[in-house]
């Protein structure tokens, strides 16, 4: 066990955990976009940095070990400072309404996205519809590379996208830019699983939200076994007005870890085919 | 590249060509009327070794002082060391072993026999073994040319040191006058670039290679506002126009939004006003 100090807090933490880890342990939240359970941190976002005694730099704590004797620090002025600024460039340049954490970090940091105005050249885009499964609107996406991870080593390992360009021209691209039914993508759907800001959607819940009709307060879940092979992944059926609108799968399932096949996100239409 | 850092490097590299020709007077290293280097050229590597071995140690003994009760609490620290030791043991055993160990010996031994055998083979004289049978000895020329060396490199940084100690107040102004001068090539910059963006990320970096040239760099770790804020205090300069600058400078290197045509009226205005504040007390005090 590694013992470290948070916040003042002493906390004890098992060796190979992260300062992110030790912060859940005390129960002090901490902003988190790019990072995920699941995947390996790639710290891109920078909102969950944290201020350790001794470092020059403020140090991502989703990836940054803890190591015994260390003093962290996770609301100081310059904490706070460095994670207004990102807040307000991701807030001032992307759409994040349907991003409700990354709103929830904006009111509580106090950032001013506005201040920035409007117009920004983003990597904004017509919303590509080009395959019946699922849509990518880029005018949503925050670049944090969890569905380029989830694409390529830590799930799928497919490598259908990745990052193209740099600094202000960086986008997620297939490759060599073809259209998403040219490139190597097997429809898994597990970038959509993992993208927080809802650029990565359904095409089941993009139509009822262009048609107005999407209410996740209406919605239930339910969960059940996958009815297509015998490996068993666990489904999460959202239901609203008898229909399945959206599947999904629970993080902390050992077999999928979230994930599924094309089959098991896609394949549930038969099941509202009300000829049959 | 600086003239400071060139200088030192080039004395080194000079030091290095002389003990090089020293060593091989003047000819090529196979090229001595027997096959191989020289004798003496296997004492300049010995004495090299020497040399080095000796500045591992001080070395050693400094990142001790250095480390103290660190050292046995991180791994890495230790495995470092212990390989740092390690590898000055290996140095200080072979450095052993050319001189007491007759390796040397040993090596002119077998290339003595063989010349002998191919000069009996071509009807030539034998020649006598053993003429060169020892081992290595130390250099003093290079040991002496390489303590010349160190003792001008302190000579001149001894001197550089009493240089800046001396005169604050004529640093201080050559401080100021080289931010203003910088802002003065900013305000050109911003005048005459088409690309607004390049134009304040030049000027904001224009003026940080300013202050860096004063003595005042940027710390690799500091954002850009933390920077504003430390050398603000040190240059008692109005702050409100070089955070403006800096608010510019996060608008036009960070966000995606393209910077608006009044903006490079206000970075002038601002690199105006404190161009204006830091000549103010040096026409004060003319």
């Amino acid at each position: 066990m590694i013992e470290l100090t948070v916040d003042g807090d002493a906390v004890e933490v098992d060796d190979g955990a992260t300062i992110l880890d030790a912060c859940r342990r005390l129960q002090i939240e901490t902003p988190t976009l790019c990072y995920a359970d699941t995947l390996t941190p790639v710290n891109v976002c920078r909102v969950c940095v944290v201020e350790v005694e001794g470092a020059r730099t403020l140090v991502p704590s989703c990836s940054r070990k803890a190591e015994a004797g260390m003093v962290v620090h996770t609301d100081s002025e310059r904490v706070r400072t460095s994670r207004r600024l990102v807040l307000e460039l991701l807030g001032s340049s992307v759409d994040l309404s349907l991003a409700p954490d990354a709103l929830r970090y904006i009111a509580d940091y106090d950032a001013h996205p506005e201040r920035f105005g409007e117009n920004a050249a983003t990597v904004a885009q017509p919303v590509k519809l080009d395959n019946d499964l699922y849509v990518r609107d880029y005018s949503r996406c925050i670049l944090c590379y969890k569905c380029v991870e989830a694409c390529g080593e830590d799930h799928q390992n497919t490598f259908a996208i990745a990052v193209a360009g740099r600094g202000f021209d960086a986008h997620i691209s297939t490759e060599l830019d073809v259209p998403l039914p040219d490139s190597a993508c097997v429809y898994c759907g597990n970038c959509i699983a993992v993208c927080p800001t809802g650029a990565l959607m359904p095409k089941s819940e993009f139509d009822l939200r262009e048609a107005g009709t999407w209410d996740e307060s209406k919605q239930t879940e339910v969960d059940t076994i996958c009815p297509y092979c015998g490996v068993g992944c666990n489904l999460t059926l959202h239901i609203q007005d008898a229909n399945i609108v959206k599947v999904t799968s629970p993080d902390d399932h050992d077999v999928t870890r979230g994930n599924l096949c094309i089959k098991g996100r896609f394949g549930f239409e038969f099941v509202q085919n009300r000829a049959k | 590249m600086n003239f400071r850092r060139v200088l030192p490097l080039g004395a080194a590299v000079t030091g290095l060509l002389l003990v090089v020709a020293i060593a091989s007077h003047g000819r090529p290293l196979s090229g001595s009327g027997h096959p191989g280097p020289t004798a003496s050229f296997f004492d300049y590597v010995y004495t090299t070794i020497v040399i080095v071995a000796i500045a591992m140690t001080l070395v050693t003994i400094y990142a001790f002082a250095g480390m103290r009760g660190r050292l046995w609490t991180d791994p890495g620290r230790r495995w470092h060391l212990i390989s740092t030791v390690l590898m000055l043991a290996g140095a200080l055993l072979f450095a052993y072993l050319l001189q007491r160990g007759h390796f040397l010996a040993t090596l002119h031994k077998l290339e003595q026999q063989h010349a002998s055998t191919g000069a009996q083979g071509a009807g030539g004289k034998h020649l006598p073994k053993g003429a060169h049978a020892r081992g290595a000895r130390l250099r003093w020329d290079e040991i002496v040319l390489i303590a010349l060396l160190l003792g001008g490199m302190v000579v001149v940084g001894l001197m550089n040191r009493s240089r800046r100690r001396l005169r604050p107040l004529p640093r201080l102004r050559t401080k100021r006058d080289a931010l203003a001068r910088a802002l003065d090539e900013s305000l050109d910059d911003l005048r005459t670039d088409p690309d607004l963006r390049r134009a304040i990320i030049a000027a904001y970096a224009r003026m940080e290679r300013a202050l860096e040239a004063a003595a005042m760099p940027r710390h690799p770790a500091e954002a850009p506002f933390e920077y504003v804020e430390r050398v603000l205090e040190s240059l008692d300069a109005s702050a409100a126009s070089v955070r403006r600058l800096t608010v510019l400078f996060e608008w036009a290197k960070f966000s995606q939004h393209e910077p608006e045509p009044v903006m490079r009226d206000e970075a002038i205005a601002a690199l105006i006003a404190v161009r204006d504040e830091l000549r103010s007390p040096l026409q004060a005090a003319a």
